[in-house]
């Protein structure tokens, strides 16, 4: 009788996530200043490490874009330009990528996070919008998104559920 | 933000030299683009082709170079990657711009 933990045993050892695509195992805890320089490094090493544990490249897409939106609006509305800390989690739950990003700036107005409804675009040239955007991107490329306050902190909860040839 | 100009079949095509239009370069891009543009001429084209992610505050900068350019001189975009090309979509900003798969159809396109 073998007495070898099924884990330790030799062999068969793919890529984490590589057959699904949802980078299986991610885990990871960062700490950063919320500037626009901070979140290019975070949400392109974030990135970094789920492309390397296999995430299909549709989940990175929609991950490096909500998570630099979500930092973004931090730096400039909770923080209002005071580069605070921000404090980032990210684990897999089954097939999901679940993404806690914590600030302890200024609450969200009126204790709630914007809807994120599109820029009226078929509007002439001059009146292009040339924001508004980021709420819609975070809404649309993720599956449920929580947001609370509690303590002098803003939590934000996002879930990137995997989508088909995402 | 480093920029090359060209000009072809006499469109100016303006080549983004950097691998990201984000928050922490949206300025810069602008500014940048403002320095190159020709004044003469009629049409400008924007090759994305070196720009691998593009966040809201780079495409409000995108919008804020067309609208620079005026009513009379067009901007044209030109050789978007997948990731680019996506957030384009989904804002529809792609029916905003017009979308070139390379800079040669882009300026091949105003020569004909």
């Amino acid at each position: 009788m073998s007495t070898v933990p099924r884990a330790a045993r030799p062999g068969k050892r793919a890529v984490p996530g590589a057959r699904t695509g949802t980078a299986a195992g991610v885990r990871l805890s960062l700490t950063i200043r919320a500037t626009p320089e901070a979140t290019r490094e975070a949400v392109a090493a974030v990135r970094g490490i789920m492309a390397r544990a296999g995430a299909a490249p549709g989940l990175l897409f929609r991950v490096e874009l909500v998570l630099a939106e979500v930092l973004n609006n931090i730096g400039e509305h909770a923080y209002g330009g005071a580069g605070g800390r921000v404090w980032l989690k990210a684990r897999m739950e089954g097939d999901a990528l679940c993404v806690t990003i914590a600030d302890r700036g200024k609450p969200m107005p009126g204790g709630e996070m914007p809807e994120g409804v599109l820029p009226d675009t078929e509007v002439p040239c001059e009146r292009q919008p040339e924001g508004g955007f980021g709420w819609y991107l975070i809404h649309s490329q993720t599956d449920a998104v929580q947001y609370s306050r509690s303590e002098g902190q803003n939590t934000l909860g996002l879930r990137f559920a995997p989508r088909s040839g995402a | 933000m480093e920029l090359d100009s060209d000009s072809l079949n006499g469109v100016q095509v303006i080549s983004v030299m950097a691998d990201r239009i984000d928050s922490a370069g949206a300025i810069r891009f602008k500014d940048a683009v403002r320095a190159v543009v020709d004044e003469d001429a009629p049409r400008v084209v924007l090759d994305l082709g070196q720009v691998a992610f593009v966040d809201s505050s780079g495409l409000g900068a995108i919008v804020a170079v067309m609208k620079f350019l005026g009513p009379e001189r067009k901007l044209d975009l030109a050789a978007l990657r997948p990731d680019v090309d996506k957030v384009f979509r989904l804002t529809r900003m792609d029916t905003v711009f017009g979308i070139y798969g390379d800079v040669d159809s882009a300026t091949r396109r105003a020569a004909g």
